[in-house]
């Protein structure tokens, strides 16, 4: 059975051995890398266990996921409705298991338990109708315990009971216990039992069960198994499809080096996966376009495609590596953090049709498209006024607000008379980091307004409607700033994430946000407002 | 009572004042215009009812084009929605979730009741683009028939409070009515919140039709609490081999990618399929709606926006709110303040019936109507009219339709010219980047040709160009000259056989055409005001616009409104710098406040008040023997009693600490602590500094 699930052996023959006789109570299994693929993992052991012919070692259990289970009474239906494989339907008002005396079972913890009671005499019936036919007395329920098998729970993402329901913690981990039964709980989770054990010994300690990140040749066989799953189904059998049989062995050498290039970045499995799915379509496109446009000798009398695509020779392998390597790490780069899906990747992506039919001399490798740009998208839609508040809010975000007299302030002259910026030549002691590297620092609401006020005096009176009841110098200004529209576009900017709101949103009266842009995009906006945004930079660049 | 009970869930609710015990024969509702000179007895309602065809004809115009706007990228969706679970590649390691964003639906705040939505006739305040990719979706499946193959939910925010109603309302969404069949044996079944009811229930349907696909709208995505979402997201995503749901989210911010990548974690990401749509935005599309509402020669809006007016809507669009919302805000406030303004305003659509024998009222309205036909000024000819229409209402009133007809006749080749000169710019655009074109880009600069120096200098434009271009520019006028409905086509026969002229000569004399083509254009471009003597009943002109409705200053209004209440609530003030005594007890105090410094004594601040309030006293007592009004001058006798100046300085108190409250509560002054540096309340700090009177 180890062998069904490559780098998972020692998880798999640990279970098994622990399930062939009696398992703890509690086990908890940790794995920081991929706990979905571990509780995978587990929940194929204990399925084959409980259908394995040998009837000491079968058990019953139910796999719930503790996201899912939004509230106790979630996870007290679904364990007892998987433990005696009730389906609900939707006929008869999706009414749950309850026995023989129809009863329920999801009130409380104390129900919880006598439900378990009631599944385990029910699986006892079901599994030996013939001893309780011969009249065994209840005395003898221990040896039927033993021979019918566990109960065993298995709840992912076990770290989420602690925030989501912590009064069970300590229960579930003692269900054993308090049922009376011969039962197993196990815990999947990504954090170790340290950082979500109740306080006060609560909860005994449980049989640990760590899991280490895949090796090489694991993660190989783990990745490889996927294509031989996908082109065994039968639409991938015979059809020129991108997991045609015959292709495996350049699957295989394309893991190899997916495998090289990506793991020293990425240990989970189901992400290389992930990135192998969505590269390997465009890599073997040049080999299948091949296959199709063969000279027609190739073709059977009835013009059948039946013969399927043959296995590359070595020579088309070493071109097609040499070709698509270089984007194997732009692929990790943008579906790692899923800035792209793999389709759309995939799709984007594509190599030109027929690339093999071209001489080897006219193949380049495959441009690495560098870095990934997350777009601005559409930076350059926002209206003027809101293009104001981010770069004035950016300007808020940088300088010290001691600068913004020295830089906005005017004399009485009505003439910009804006000190530049004196460097004093380096201090000694501790090198301070510019303000633009250490990140936005928190600035209140009437201060934007000021800046923003300066920032329209300076660049917009020239291009606003005239006004002529406006008669004092700034009056304008100060009427624009202290419209509506400005605060429910703050208020939107904060909302959409280009400013950051760091005082709650109840708070009315001081209200301080930080800037949400990045220097580059403040400048696009000031370069479109016509700001000299450089200047106004108490630390420019 | 029983009515606000029904509300409760609502966020706010709405009493309506029903008059109080005084004047209860006040109920019935009034219209608050004030009352205009010459109007008609039943003006107001006449009024109304004009406003409303007008405005009902301009809107469903507005949401024909927006429409027809938002087609393309709706439909595009739709096929997205249609394959989106087929549409699966193979060797992912685990299912997607499949995920669509739609961006810049609606930058304002969205109407937060879904059975708003629904029910609200016009559409500022709701997402455009979503109603229409609701409205789509809902007649494909009724399309459909039976086999309802897309079933749609509507999230808001409100209804994602936490995760157990988030996933409640995602469940009883689709399910409905449904849901009450189950609450009779809830103890013994699932919880009303667990996603396997909704698996049971698509399993149960499953047997007689096809799976239908689940689609879920998530309203306002930024206002959702994350974390609920991020939940919601991976319990559905657990299910999605066997519940076919996709979730459609409304965002807002300008860049949707980005901001999925900054809000979710990634562990979500990676269960996510996101596929991003942009809903069309910008100066195109504002263009757009208004060029296809107001100058498309065969559609005919009850009132034509001037130019000041149009500038007004560029402006706000460009500088503060590119949304469609205020758009159609924007237009509703102009129909209704052209319609409030002006007493002639009802007879846009209609000539109301006045009896041969007219009252008073409907007399000195026909008189102002006759004033207003015939200008002074005007040739002997019109003075023969003037006769026969000042004897007969009837023959006035014809006067008003035929006014109406050539106004319309008028419109309809002005907008045609506007049409013209549009194709005209957008094909010299395309050919060159020059400023000068700039002078008719966008509707309002377009419809400013009819005053101003026109379409002078389009020659000398257009002979820049090569006459091969020319040819083209001539085909395509052409082309638009076959199209336009077929009453204009006849009337510009004369034009359209020149241009099949200048087209069918081998060699394009360019100086020729450009000449003629200014020509004919400066031709067409008749100012409105030309057309008839009531062109203002249909057409706004350099009315402005009442910007302070949309984007009110309220700091400066409240100040203004605090210092000068008689200028501010409209009566009229005698003289300019008015008697402090005669001012309501705010204001004294509110002047005191523009004097003092940052903080200011509230004793001497009394004491300022009190001398104030002794003045009055004294010059009530001085120049009246008559009581003094209102009761607050209570001491009317010269020689105040120990019991009555004991009441006077109770009242002044009482005066002041109510005046102070006033100001508090507008939010003028912010109390010190009692630690604050041992003043112990005896200050108040100023929050406006600066107020300049």
């Amino acid at each position: 059975m180890a062998s069904d699930h490559p780098g998972y052996e020692r998880l798999v023959d640990e279970l098994s051995v622990l399930f062939s006789a009696r398992a703890p109570p509690f086990l908890y299994v940790h794995d920081p890398v991929s706990s979905r693929t571990t509780a995978a993992v587990i929940n194929r052991v204990l399925s084959s266990l409980a259908h394995s012919s040998d009837a000491s070692s079968r058990v019953t259990y139910a796999q719930i996921n503790a996201v899912a289970c939004l509230s106790p009474r979630i996870l007290y239906d679904t364990v007892l409705n998987q433990l005696v494989q009730w389906q609900v339907k939707w006929e008869d008002g999706c009414a749950n298991w309850g026995g023989d005396s129809d009863q329920r079972w999801n009130q409380n913890l104390d129900g919880f338990l006598h439900g378990l009671k009631a599944v385990h005499s029910f699986i006892s019936q079901r599994h030996a109708p013939n001893s309780d036919a011969k009249g065994k007395s209840k005395e003898a329920d221990a040896d039927v315990a033993v021979e019918e098998g566990q109960i065993v729970i298995v709840v992912e993402h076990a770290e989420r009971l602690q925030d989501r329901m912590p009064d069970l913690v300590v229960p579930l981990t003692r269900l054993a216990e308090l049922a009376r039964l011969d039962l197993s709980m196990i815990f999947v989770s990504e954090v170790p039992w340290e950082e979500i054990r109740p306080p006060f010994g609560g909860s005994p300690d449980p049989y640990y069960v760590d899991v280490a990140p895949l090796d090489r040749p694991a993660l190989l066989s783990r990745l490889e198994s996927v294509f031989h799953d996908i082109s065994s189904l039968p639409e991938h059998r015979d059809a020129v499809t991108p997991y045609h049989p015959s292709l495996r062995p350049l699957y295989f050498r394309f893991l190899e080096v997916l495998v090289d290039s990506c793991s020293l970045y990425v240990q989970d499995a189901s992400e290389l996966q992930y990135i192998a799915a969505a590269r390997w379509p465009g890599f073997v496109q040049p080999v299948l376009d091949a296959h199709r446009h063969r000279p027609d000798s190739d073709v059977d009398m009835v013009g059948n495609d039946s013969y399927g695509v043959k296995t590359p020779t070595e020579d088309v392998r070493m071109r097609l590596i040499r070709i698509f390597k270089p984007t194997f790490k732009a692929a990790l780069e943008s579906l790692y953090p899923r800035l792209d899906h793999a389709a759309s990747w995939a799709a984007s992506h594509e190599p030109e049709a027929n690339l093999l039919a071209k001489p080897a001399s006219e193949t380049q490798p495959l441009a690495d498209d560098g870095e990934v740009e997350v777009g601005d998208g559409r930076m350059a839609d926002l209206p003027q006024m809101s293009k104001f508040i981010l770069v004035a809010a950016y300007i808020a975000s940088t300088n010290p607000h001691t600068s913004d007299l020295r830089m906005f302030g005017r004399g009485l002259d009505e003439k910009k008379r804006r000190r530049r910026v004196n460097r004093v030549s380096a201090k000694t002691g501790p090198t301070k980091l510019p303000q633009r590297v250490v990140g936005p620092s928190p600035f209140p609401l009437d201060r934007l307004i000021a800046i923003l006020g300066a920032l329209l005096e300076d660049n917009d009176a020239d291009q606003r409607p005239p006004a002529p009841e406006y008669l004092i110098p700034g009056e304008y200004t100060d009427m624009e700033t202290s419209r509506v529209g400005i605060y429910s576009t703050i208020v939107e900017l904060a909302d959409v994430g280009l400013l950051h709101r760091n005082s709650g949103a109840e708070k009315l009266d001081g209200a301080t946000f930080k800037c949400g842009v990045s220097y580059d995009t403040a400048s696009a906006l000031a370069q479109q407002l016509d700001v000299p945004f450089n200047d106004l930079l108490w630390d420019p660049a | 009572m029983s009515k606000v009970d029904e509300d409760l869930e609502q966020t706010v609710i709405y009493i309506p004042y029903d008059g109080g015990d005084e004047s209860e024969e006040d109920i019935a509702p009034s219209l608050p215009s004030p009352p205009f000179e010459n109007d008609l007895e039943n003006g107001p309602q006449l009024r109304l009812g004009a406003y409303k065809t007008a405005w009902t004809r301009c809107l469903d115009r507005v949401k024909f084009v927006i429409a027809e706007v938002y087609s393309p990228v709706v439909s595009s969706v739709l096929d997205r929605l249609r394959n989106i679970h087929a549409d699966v590649m193979p060797g992912l390691p685990f299912p997607e979730l499949p995920v669509i964003t739609v961006t810049g639906t609606s930058r304002i705040i969205e109407n937060p009741s879904p059975i708003q939505v629904q029910t609200s006739v016009d559409l500022s305040g709701g997402s455009l683009f979503l109603d229409h990719l609701g409205k789509r979706l809902d007649l494909e499946v009724s399309e459909d028939g039976e086999a309802a193959l897309t079933m749609v939910n509507h999230l808001y925010p409100n209804d994602c409070l936490n995760l157990t109603t988030a996933m409640k309302n995602l469940i009883s969404g689709f399910i409905g009515q449904d849901l009450d069949a189950l609450k009779r044996k809830s103890a013994a079944s699932l919880a009303q919140y667990d996603l396997n009811i909704l698996q049971a229930w698509i399993d149960a349907i499953e047997d007689i039709d096809q799976r239908p696909s689940l689609v879920v709208f998530l309203h306002e995505f930024e206002q959702l609490d994350k974390n609920v979402v991020q939940d919601m997201f991976y319990i559905c995503s657990l299910q999605i081999p066997r519940l076919p749901m996709t979730f459609i989210l409304s965002l807002s911010t300008p860049s949707s990618s980005s901001y999925l990548q900054a809000s979710l974690t990634r562990s979500t990401l990676t269960l996510l399929r996101a596929y991003h749509f942009l809903v069309p935005s910008g100066l195109q599309v504002l263009d757009a709606v208004l060029f296809k509402t107001f100058f498309d020669p065969s559609f005919e809006p009850l009132l034509l926006p001037g130019p000041t007016l149009l500038e007004f809507i560029q402006n706000y669009h460009a500088r503060h709110n590119p949304s469609l919302d205020v758009l159609l805000t924007i237009l509703q406030i102009a129909h209704t303040k052209h319609f409030a303004s002006d007493i002639f305003s009802l007879l846009s659509n209609a000539t109301p019936r006045i009896s041969p024998r007219p009252t008073p009222a409907e007399l000195s309205y026909l008189e102002a109507l006759l004033g207003r036909l015939h200008a002074p000024g005007k040739s002997k000819q019109t003075t023969s009219d003037w006769r026969a229409q000042s004897h007969s209402p009837d023959i006035l009133l014809q006067a008003v339709d035929s006014s109406r007809e050539s106004f319309s006749r008028h419109a309809r080749r002005t907008k045609l010219g506007f049409n013209l000169v549009r194709i005209v710019i957008q094909f010299l655009s395309l050919s060159k980047k020059d400023k000068l074109l700039d002078r008719w880009r966008g509707a309002a600069a377009i419809s400013k040709v009819l005053d101003g120096d026109g379409v002078n200098g389009l020659a000398g434009l257009l002979k820049k160009l090569p006459s091969a271009d020319l040819k083209v520019l001539l085909g395509e006028l052409h082309e638009y000259l076959q199209n336009v409905p077929e009453e204009i086509r006849d009337a510009e026969l004369a034009s359209r056989n020149k241009i099949v002229r200048f087209r069918s000569t081998s060699h394009v004399p360019v100086d020729e055409v450009a000449d003629w083509l200014e020509g004919y254009l400066a031709g067409i471009l008749q100012p409105f005001e030309k057309s008839t003597p009531l062109w203002h009943v249909w057409y706004t002109g350099q009315s402005p616009f009442p910007s302070e409705l949309i984007n009110p200053a309220l700091r400066s209004s409240i100040v203004s409104g605090v210092l000068f209440p008689h200028s501010y609530t409209g009566q009229e003030t005698a003289d300019e710098d008015e008697d402090l005594q005669a001012l309501p007890d705010t204001t004294i105090l509110f002047k005191g406040y523009t004097k003092a410094g940052k903080m200011i004594n509230v004793y001497d601040w009394f004491d300022a008040f009190r001398v104030v309030l002794e003045g009055q006293l004294q010059s009530v007592l001085t120049t009246t023997a008559t009581p003094a009004k209102g009761g607050k001058g209570k001491g009317k006798k010269s020689e105040p009693e120990p019991e009555t100046q004991e009441r006077w300085r109770l009242s002044v108190q009482a005066r002041f600490v109510r005046a102070l409250h006033e100001l508090d509560f507008v939010g003028f002054i912010k109390h010190t602590s009692r630690g604050g540096g041992g003043r112990k309340g005896e200050y108040v700090l100023r929050t406006v500094l600066g107020v300049v009177e």
